[in-house]
């Protein structure tokens, strides 16, 4: 059941063997701003997220995709030229915006009529930017194999951890110049805040309510914990352990692991 | 003592991203004396911590709102239609201030401050479970100088909102609909009216009317109709209140009407089944003593759902944290410990969606397609689910299956030689019952009976002992045991004598003379009579020394013989109770699977994604545009390898898993969701025959299978052995352009050479069932297919031989094939050729895609080559019916800390001796028998002396190494009847035993010295 997006003249197209093929790379930095970017100069390709768009001719090279069941290193190297530095800026600039920016790769066919039909092939974020004039290289790596923690990183500390104002769980209708110092009570902290507007019953003088911090967190008390129905998450046990203790025997490599002989 | 914020406290510990059901612990984050919560100061005490507070996780918002734990709801009805509860009245008000009721029903405000809402009038309570309309006419100015109308809880501050339902009609127009389990739902939720109202909630339960222009009712002119139902678990009130406009006196709210009637709406009962338990060092909390906040956004200090626990008043709210106030049991005060709390619970509330992607839900759930689309939406991907795929596997692990949960045995009576299941070096007569060694001596040998008496059933166990076993001499053990091997009552023979066990405790007289004297020969009954058990020797009742022992009314008990000496036999045995004559499954219906998976360190998308498709036999597909849920449902092949059409020359590789490599044991530890406290239990699969082979366990570890029901995890151990075991065939090719559409966990069918059985020879050209070598049938994919059939001793390429032949099989039982002759353009021919190999190949062989590279038409211009590596696939590697009754766990749950040890044994005895100088010293010779028990125990004594009455001697034993039992001695100082009670401590107090003992003066026996009195009169037999 293969799901890649494919208009029937694409499979026309390859069954024949007649066709014009180009890789396309559209870039969409954390600003917003889209960089569209092929192995040739293309214009009017349709694009299921841009519209109607031209292409720069300024895609060096994209080396071998390799796609695995673990979802582990999807990943693909890539060169493009720095044409009027502009890539070299972002990678280097004050932004740093090309490392972490979001982009996807895709094949553009072109048949003897000279029609495009864009195929999406990977969709990932921007990683390892290096600027090697005249080109920049740089890996997009699947958004499924990013590294990067998705939960199980909320700490239990002394201090809030949330985005002053940004985290939806902080809310202060203070300034937002005013900054904030992460404490309950500190020079800065929560007290000295506006309440969100959330908080409205009754009306708080402050934003304590929003602290995320642990004020009163303690430690373990003297005791030594029966076995049965207590214990911390399965038994102590919990994937993250288990995971530790799996790559101490050798490595976590997912459920489909290949012989070593065969990779 | 400092105070527990300093950051040497224990601090990084990562709360927990937990989907599904768990026991957890938390981490402690208060705790504070006494139940009245107290000052902050109260924190940096020591002296007690009865209440104490645990984070359990990470909260909401973490993904748009989803996230908040699910704990416990009450399932609440909302209307879903306006409401009409019939007649109105006049509104009745119990408190009126600053108001002055007129006769029309107004309310005038004729007291307070103008401006200021201090002038309100209540009605009467009403139940949440009630619709009510409320009806009011404003028809002049002073009825809209700010004047609101409330529905709010009484009291104001709810204990308690979870579970709310609420719905608000303008006449029988909905206005606003609204159920949530412990979420907020929300706050400024405006809504404009066509009079020009809106409608508030404020966040706590309360909502008012509330003018798009600010302040009170103004404007409101006309007739009004609301309906409302709200928590059916709390009460509720109308407030009028009246603030009236600076210098404009006069202001007056409308005469308000009301109708209540019980609530009579559609239902919808949301997240019935969050219930949570808090349990204590084994011991139940009662809900009363803990308060659950799910981790919502807290709305402030006193949010009743995520604000300062009423425990705590001067606690924090936890904002956006799933958090657990308990009271603890009384009496452990003084050494609590948060690490002995466990909660079982069910956690992260989370999204479900439509066709088009669209979020329709927010609610508990541990589908594993749901599961799998919340990460995703914590990367901001959810976006690209192929919506269609996550229905089907949504739906697909939502279908129930019947999965066996236990069975039930009719009985037959039984009275007759049993028959035995024996285990080491020991054998069992089936004619006879007779039992021997076979060799050596010790624990290694046990022979049970497959008979049973049911539990609350008579019956009985004999045996003859069939050895001597004179002192000095051991024997062996009979015992009446459960189906765990857990022993109920039994005895030991040896060394000239009997011991008894009994009520949990052993007791053994080894000193001549014996109290249970014993020879070979005898004939020894374990009975249970009138529900009692019994002993007898030879036809004769024996005194059981642990007094009477009841037989259990509920536990199936078998006879059990274990010979330690290398001498012991029994000669002769017999049963009387049941055996089984029919034995029938019972069943439950559950989720064909669901994913529980808890990580309480940082996880990544990728291997959280693999973990969570791990739990139920699934795939995950990055499919370029789309992200593609694929379930075990058998996959279509899209694609055929053909290596003479489309695989790039000689680059076909086969290779299989080398024997050191596949599991031939594999396991898995799991919660069992079948159990009440979520045990941990185990699974496993085995592959004897590759055991054989290698010689040695492969065995990867234990998998982590976090919750489930024991069903899904032996229905996934084996799914996950016949993947990593069982398909052992790699294959490893170079594609052509036409596979450029492949992708990881697709399935395609490979055309290859490589792939070929061996047939017998001895078929002419009409032979329609043909045989292959041993085994090989297994290897051929589900008919019917096309293969060749040729000689491969004379031709290296089946083209090359001229008689080759494409059959195709129709029907495959075992290495037997069924073929249709002749096929596809080619002739049927003799295979008969003497010394010839006939080979079957090119058959077509389902592998799944593992991993394929891609190289870019810039690397190969017009050209998509790629190279990929495939694992044989089997369409029926996972079945639904891979599951039978699972055992019972191993081991048993253990006491309460609050439960004692077993009530012991005691026994007493009197000891006259002639001390130095011809005086004579009476004492009391005590021994106390210790039941089984998993912690240290001892006894202390106490006793009642002749006309007294019970204190405490002083004495407390503990029993002597290696053994089960400890004596004392207790000096009596007056002649008469003495009351001893030994009471059995760990770490609290358990059963006590008493015994009674008469003390005479001096007694003995003319023939041995011995002092003997007569123990029903005092009186001495012989003086000396």
């Amino acid at each position: 059941m293969p799901l890649l997006e494919v208009p029937a003249e694409v499979d026309a197209m390859v069954a024949a063997g007649s066709y014009d093929l180009h890789s396309t790379l559209d870039i969409i930095l954390g600003s917003g701003e889209p960089i569209h970017i092929c192995t040739d100069a293309l214009e009017a390709v349709d694009t299921n997220d841009f519209g109607t768009i031209d292409y720069q001719n300024s895609l060096r090279e994209v080396g071998t995709l390799s796609q695995s069941i673990t979802l582990s290193a999807d990943a693909v190297d890539i060169t493009a030229q720095n044409v009027d530095a502009e890539l070299g800026s972002l990678v280097l600039g004050d932004a740093e915006a090309l490392n972490g920016a979001n982009a996807i790769l895709s094949y553009v066919f072109i048949n003897d009529d000279g029609e495009k039909f864009q195929v999406e092939i990977l969709h990932g974020e921007i990683v390892n930017a290096v600027d090697q004039d005249p080109n920049i290289k740089f890996q997009l790596v699947s958004h499924l194999s990013t590294d990067g923690a998705v939960g199980g990183f909320r700490t239990l500390q002394n201090s809030c951890f949330n985005r002053y104002k940004i985290d939806a769980r902080c809310g202060s209708q203070s300034p937002l110049e005013q900054g904030c110092d992460h404490s309950l009570t500190g020079p800065n902290g929560c007290d000295k805040h506006d309440p969100a507007e959330r908080i409205v019953d009754p009306v708080e003088d402050d934003n304590r309510s929003s602290s995320t911090g642990f004020l009163y967190q303690i430690g373990k008390l003297p005791g030594t914990p029966p076995s049965g129905p207590t214990g911390v998450f399965d038994g102590g046990d919990d994937f993250n352990s288990h995971f530790a203790k799996r790559e101490q025997l050798g490595g976590y490599t997912g459920r489909h692991t290949v012989p070593e002989y065969l990779t | 003592m400092a105070r527990y914020n300093d950051l040497e406290a224990g601090f990084e510990k990562n709360l927990a991203l937990a989907y599904g059901r768990h026991i957890i612990t938390g981490h402690p984050i208060e705790h504070s004396i006494g139940l009245e919560g107290g000052a902050a100061s109260d924190i940096a005490s020591a002296d007690t911590r009865r209440v104490i507070k645990v984070a359990l996780g990470d909260g909401a918002l973490d993904v748009d709102g989803e996230g908040a734990w699910c704990g416990p709801v009450i399932t609440v009805p909302i209307a879903t239609e306006g409401c009409d509860p019939g007649e109105l009245a006049d509104a009745e008000y119990l408190s009126i201030n600053n108001l002055t009721l007129q006769e029309d029903g107004e309310l005038e405000k004729t007291g307070g401050t103008d401006g200021t809402y201090d002038a309100d009038a209540y009605t009467a309570q009403f139940h949440g479970s009630q619709c009510i309309d409320v009806q009011w006419e404003a028809t002049e100015n002073k009825h809209t100088q700010n004047i609101s109308i409330f529905f709010e809880a009484n009291p104001v501050s709810l204990p308690n909102r979870n579970g709310i339902a609420l719905g608000w009609f303008f006449n029988t127009v909905p206005i606003f609909q609204y159920i949530k389990a412990g979420v907020p739902y929300g706050f400024f939720l405006g809504y404009d009216f066509p009079c020009g109202f809106r409608i508030r909630t404020d966040g706590a339960g309360n909502g008012f009317l509330y003018s798009n222009s600010g302040g009170g009712i103004p404007g409101a002119w006309g007739s009004h109709d609301l309906a409302f139902t709200y928590d059916a678990s709390l009460m509720y009130r109308v407030r009028v209140a009246v603030a009236g406009i600076t210098g404009i006196p006069g202001a007056t709210a409308a005469a308000l009407q009301m109708a209540l009637a019980d609530f009579t709406g559609g239902g919808i009962e949301p997240g019935d089944t969050c219930q949570m338990e808090v349990i204590y060092a084994g011991e139940t909390i009662p809900p009363e003593n803990w308060h659950f906040h799910p981790g919502t956004l807290s709305l402030g200090k006193d949010d009743p759902i995520q604000g300062i626990d009423s425990f705590f008043p001067n606690g924090l709210t936890y904002n956006a944290t799933p958090y657990l106030t308990v009271i603890l049991p009384e009496g452990i005060d003084e050494d609590a410990d948060p690490s002995k709390l466990a909660v079982i619970i069910y956690t992260s509330q989370i999204g479900d969606y439509d066709e088009e992607g669209t979020r329709n839900a927010i609610a508990y759930s541990a589908n594993p397609a749901r599961v799998k689309a919340n990460l995703l939406r914590r990367i901001s991907q959810h976006q690209r689910i192929y919506w269609a795929s996550f229905i089907n596997s949504r739906d697909y692990y939502d279908a129930e299956i019947e999965a066996p949960v236990s069975t039930e045995n009719s009985y037959d009576a039984f009275d007759d030689v049993p028959l035995f299941d024996t285990n080491g070096p020991i054998t069992a007569d089936a004619g006879t019952g007779a039992i021997a060694r076979t060799s050596g001596s010790g624990y290694d040998n046990k022979a049970v009976t497959r008979q049973r008496i049911v539990g609350g059933e008579d019956g009985g166990f004999r045996i003859t002992i069939g050895a001597a076993f004179p002192t000095f001499t051991g024997g062996g053990e009979m015992h009446l045991i459960d189906a765990n091997g857990t022993g109920w009552f039994g005895i030991s023979w040896g060394n000239g004598h009997l011991g008894v066990f009994a009520n949990e405790v052993s007791i053994e007289d080894p000193t001549i003379p014996y109290d249970l004297p014993a020879v070979n020969g005898d004939v020894i009954e374990l009975n249970i009579e009138g529900g009692n058990f019994v002993l007898r020797q030879n036809g004769v009742v024996k005194t059981i020394p642990q007094g009477i022992a009841p037989a259990p009314s509920d536990v199936d008990l078998f006879g059990r013989i274990i010979l330690w000496a290398a001498t012991a036999a029994v000669s002769a045995s017999h049963f009387t109770g049941q055996t089984v004559s029919e034995t029938t499954e019972t069943t439950q219906m559950i989720p064909r699977f669901e994913a529980h998976p808890a990580f309480t360190g940082p996880i990544d998308i990728g291997t959280a994604l693999d973990f969570a498709d791990s739990l139920c036999a699934s795939d995950t597909q990055d499919a370029g545009r789309y992200i593609v849920f694929l379930t075990p449902e058998e996959r279509a092949s899209s694609f055929t390898f053909d290596d003479e059409v489309n695989v790039v020359g000689k680059s076909v590789r086969v290779r299989t898993t080398d024997i050191r490599q596949r599991p031939n044991r594999l396991w898995a530890k799991y919660r069992n969701l079948d159990l009440r406290y979520l045990d941990q239990d185990s699974v496993f699969d085995l592959r004897d025959e590759l055991f054989d082979k290698v010689g040695r366990p492969i065995d990867p570890g234990a998998l982590n299978f976090a919750s489930m029901h024991a069903s899904q995890a032996q229905r996934l151990i084996k799914f996950e052995m016949r993947r990593r075991s069982d398909n052992r065939v790699w294959c490893e090719l170079t594609g052509m352009d036409d596979s450029w559409k492949l992708l990881p966990a697709d399935v395609v069918t490979v055309l290859s050479r490589k792939f070929r059985v061996n047939v017998s020879i001895g078929y002419d050209d009409a032979a329609t069932e043909i045989e292959l070598e041993n085994g090989e049938g297994a290897k051929l994919p589900a008919v019917p297919f096309f293969t060749r059939w040729w000689n491969k001793t004379d031709y290296k390429n089946g083209n090359l031989d001229p008689n080759m032949e494409k059959v195709q099989v129709t029907a495959i039982d075992g290495d037997t094939l069924t073929i249709v002759r002749g096929q596809q353009g080619t002739d049927a021919s003799d295979k008969d050729l003497a010394g010839k190999e006939y080979v079957l190949d090119r058959f077509p062989k389902k592998f799944m895609v593992i991993s394929a590279t891609r190289e870019s038409p810039e690397q190969i211009p017009n050209g998509m080559r790629r190279d990929f590596v495939l694992q044989e696939y089997f369409p029926n590697d996972y079945r639904d019916t891979d599951h039978e009754v699972p055992q019972p766990p191993i081991g048993v749950q253990p006491p309460s800390e609050f439960s004692g040890p077993p009530t012991p044994v005691l026994l007493l005895e009197q000891s006259t001796v002639e001390s130095v100088g011809g005086a004579f010293v009476t004492k009391i010779l005590g021994t106390v028998y210790f039941a089984t028990f998993p912690s240290a125990q001892t006894a202390k004594i106490y006793v009642t002396k002749p006309d007294s009455s019970e204190i405490y001697t002083g004495i407390e034993v503990s029993p002597a190494p290696g053994t089960n039992y400890v004596t004392f001695e207790y000096v009596p100082d007056v002649l008469g009847l003495y009351t001893f009670r030994a009471e059995a401590w760990s770490s609290v107090v358990g059963g006590s035993a008493t015994a009674d003992i008469l003390i005479a003066d001096l007694i003995f026996n003319p023939d041995t010295g011995a002092l003997l009195f007569n123990p029903d009169t005092g009186a001495l037999l012989l003086a000396r």
